[in-house]
């Protein structure tokens, strides 16, 4: 028997963004469409992570890519996508709308785990949202005790 | 910028039988009903709440002003609101009941099949016992 579980988070565009609580200053950088495509996959590979199987496929159905950066040095990334389809496992697929949309695919440099830049990370993501004009939606894994207390610092933050 | 958590999903697949549960919990039923976001495909399309919870939300929230379910496409700077149910929730799930009936249907056709075939067979032994011949086999 093989089990998941999640939390779906959403994030309400509607309240003013605030800054995340990660230590030190991080830069974020969002690459979409054909014009990105290049330096998106440059990029991707400075952070030492291989490289998608569908990287085209997923910059050709118009996700965004974001990279956090740390004083130019590449320290996390996470993709977002605008549509539906997406599985999260054994055939369980998100519907998505024109106006929504979800993360995935995050992933942080363990050397830089402890200095919260995940919760700059989901920032970005939002900030990408915030572009696209989408709700954004996520999911994270009961288990996943790092991300949860990400979303719940964020919840107690705007509360 | 606030992220509120809307449900926990719990999927169980047991290898053996291929068979998959799979359950929401906390979800609010608004969003169940009217922001498809909030309601997962799965290989049947089927929607997490079950269809009783469903159509009892749908009862019970039926007759308020909802401001039109096309909101949810229209909606930019506005503020997203709740969607609160009306009548035009039923029209809204009535593909999915149809689809619902559908899945049944094919069972309720599948058994009927059976029984009538069964019972074709009975009816012709009985009548004509040559039938009976090698035990049925064409």
């Amino acid at each position: 028997m093989y089990w998941y579980a999640w939390n779906i988070y959403l994030t309400d565009l509607e309240q003013p963004l605030t800054a995340p609580y990660a230590k030190g200053k991080f830069d974020v950088r969002i690459f979409s469409g054909e014009q990105d495509r290049e330096t998106a996959r440059t990029q991707l590979a400075s952070v030492g992570a291989p490289l998608p199987d569908n990287f085209d496929a997923r910059l050709n159905r118009g996700d965004a890519l974001a990279i956090i950066y740390r004083g130019g040095e590449p320290v996390a990334f996470g993709w977002m996508t605008f549509t539906g389809g997406m599985e999260m496992a054994y055939g369980l697929k998100w519907i998505l709308h024109a106006n929504e949309g979800t993360q995935y695919g995050s992933f942080v440099l363990p050397k830089w785990r402890a200095q919260a830049s995940l919760a700059c990370e989901c920032g970005a993501e939002h900030l990408c949202a915030r572009a696209w004009w989408v709700r954004s939606v996520g999911s994270i894994s009961v288990l996943n005790s790092q991300s949860l207390s990400m979303a719940k610092r964020w919840a107690r933050k705007n509360s | 910028m606030g992220k509120k958590k809307l449900m926990t999903v719990v999927l169980v697949r047991v290898r053996g039988l291929g068979w998959t549960f799979q359950k929401a919990i906390g979800s609010p039923l608004h969003y169940a009903i009217h922001q498809p976001t909030w309601r997962f495909a799965t290989r049947r399309r089927r929607p997490f709440a079950s269809w009783p919870e469903i159509v009892t939300k749908a009862a019970w929230c039926a007759g308020t002003w909802c401001g039109g379910h096309d909101a949810r496409y229209r909606q930019s700077a506005s503020r997203v609101r709740p969607c609160r149910g009306s009548a035009l929730t039923y029209l809204y799930l009535y593909p999915a009941f149809e689809l619902h009936h559908e899945e049944k249907g094919g069972t309720v056709v599948h058994y009927a099949f059976g029984a009538v075939m069964g019972a074709g067979y009975g009816a012709a032994a009985e009548v004509a016992p040559p039938v009976k011949f090698a035990r049925g086999l064409p």
